[in-house]
């Protein structure tokens, strides 16, 4: 037992929150402590639960969580829990063991019966909370330094991203054309482009939508787009429709074989549109089926072959529309009808569907659903990339 | 909230031996390294012809989908990956991104198990 004792105290003694303190407090102290053993992977406390208790790691790591981020990982001699056993304040944050762990427990009451005994050591618990607090000031501080570096490094990110999203929009005899784009975090995963095919006289014009977020979508996003930019105005074919085909089938073939392992795809809408006749050639590849608004009747463009990316033998199947005088064409990512209101609602094509007829010209269109977004979402923060791409014959 | 997916491991004795992978819960960015990790794991313990329930999934996202493709990657070039039952909202997932004629979807356990 006076071994067990002597133990507790020589892990005391070194631990720096106890680090000025008498020895006969120490003493004491090493008789209250329950000593805890604890599995791998147990929570020890969770945040907001009350707090009546400090501990102290005599063998083994915990870490300090909010649920989802770790502060931090903390080790024999250090301490956990303290603002409870001083003020009896509720859980800042959540402590679990990452291995096996042995704990001293040291309750509120025995903590203060001991200091009231020991007067003096009074001083040195206070020395150890300064001690610790200006150790956790300096952390916070790396951190800060830490978190602008890495903003720094995603604004670069995202001016580099913006150059592969065209900077202005062709103008085009007999059309309009607008466009809207909205990333959800500092880095998107979607894409659009419009840019004029010389060797066929169309307009090539492109949307996608690469699955999940940040900066993975956001560098398969610049993949995606730059391929089916490069086949479309590299290609030595001249026939549109086979153009197209090749072009999208190419970049199809090209992910899933070469970047294969990382299952990443996009939905992908590639059309190229006659300017003269109006009429589009596209191809839907796994993606929201574009709406062309004639008056008051609504078709939509729908797919022709799968996402873009996985498949490398996937087949993609060239259809065509007529775009009439007046006729719009309205391209969009999932964003728009998955935008949520603070309830969680979805803003859903239904809403979308209605809003199109009857609209004045392409950049009419996207004002009016942009209105309508806003009007739905409120304070709502939207967690996805919303893409609008529209195109109208002229009357 | 971080959303949460069991998984129920069963081996079927069809015309060849077929593990069936019983999942529960929702299937997206959060959860599909759980998936991939369990599957990884009997592959490389010798699984070769992989069933996936999708039956008892409330929300598949994109990711789970990515999870499917990355599992169907890991099989050596003998195996299979055939997936069961999908809801109505999951079969939306794999029909508007045209999918659904790119994986194996069955309806009935037991021929599901018998088309290996």
């Amino acid at each position: 037992m006076a071994t067990d004792l002597e133990d507790i105290e020589a892990k005391l003694r070194g631990c720096g929150f106890f680090w000025r303190a008498p020895e006969e407090f120490i003493g004491a102290l090493a008789n209250v402590v329950k000593v805890m053993p604890y599995p791998a992977g147990k929570e020890v406390f969770c945040k907001g639960e009350p707090g009546d208790a400090m501990y102290i790691v005599a063998e083994g790591k915990v870490e300090v969580h909010d649920g989802e981020a770790i502060m931090c990982v903390l080790g024999a001699g250090e301490v956990f829990g303290e603002l409870g056993a001083l003020i009896g304040e509720a859980r800042t944050a959540s402590v679990r063991t990452t291995t096996e762990c042995v704990l001293y427990h040291l309750c509120k009451d025995d903590l203060y019966e001991t200091l009231d005994a020991h007067g003096e050591a009074y001083r040195s618990v206070i020395a150890g909370m300064c001690h610790r607090g200006r150790g956790m000031a300096a952390d916070a501080r790396d951190q800060l330094i830490k978190v602008r570096v890495f903003q720094h490094e995603l604004d670069i990110g995202r001016e580099i991203q913006a150059g592969f999203l065209p900077e202005s929009l062709p103008q085009l005899q007999g059309w309009n054309i607008a466009s809207h784009f909205q990333a959800a975090r500092e880095v998107a995963g979607d894409f659009y482009d419009v840019f004029p095919l010389e060797s066929t006289g169309h307009v090539a014009l492109l949307i996608g939508d690469v699955c999940g977020k940040g900066v993975g979508a956001a560098l398969f996003m610049t993949l995606f787009r730059s391929l089916l930019r490069a086949n479309l105005l590299s290609s030595m074919v001249k026939h549109p429709e086979e153009l197209l085909a090749q072009s999208v089938t190419a970049t199809n073939a090209y992910i899933a074989t070469t970047h294969g392992k990382s299952s990443m795809f996009a939905s992908v809408f590639a059309a190229l549109v006659e300017p003269v006749s109006g009429g589009v050639l596209y191809v839907n590849g796994g993606h929201e089926p574009p709406i062309v608004a004639a008056g008051t009747e609504i078709r939509r463009l729908d797919i022709t072959g799968p996402a873009l990316g996985l498949f490398k033998e996937a087949c993609y199947e060239v259809r065509c529309d007529q775009l009439a005088p007046a006729d719009l064409l309205f391209t969009y990512t999932d964003g728009v009808p998955e935008a949520m209101d603070p309830e969680k609602n979805q803003f859903g094509e239904e809403r979308l569907l209605k809003l199109l007829p009857g609209v004045p010209d392409a950049a009419g269109a996207i004002a009016q659903v942009m209105s309508a977004l806003s009007d739905f979402a409120g304070t709502a923060e939207q967690h996805d990339d919303i893409t609008m791409l529209a195109l109208q014959r002229a009357q | 909230m971080s959303s949460t997916l069991h998984i129920a491991v069963a081996e079927e004795k069809g015309s060849k031996p077929v593990t069936v992978l019983h999942l529960r819960g929702d299937l997206d960015a959060s959860t599909q390294p759980e998936l991939e990790e369990k599957a990884g794991g009997l592959i490389d313990g010798g699984a070769v012809y992989l069933l996936i329930d999708l039956a008892e999934i409330g929300y598949m996202g994109s990711a789970g989908l990515r999870a499917l493709h990355s599992i169907a990657n890991k099989l050596p070039e003998t195996g299979q990956l055939k997936l069961l039952r999908p809801s109505e909202s999951v079969g939306k997932v794999f029909k508007t991104l045209g999918f659904d004629s790119y994986f194996d979807i069955h309806i009935d356990f037991d021929e599901a198990v018998q088309s290996f």
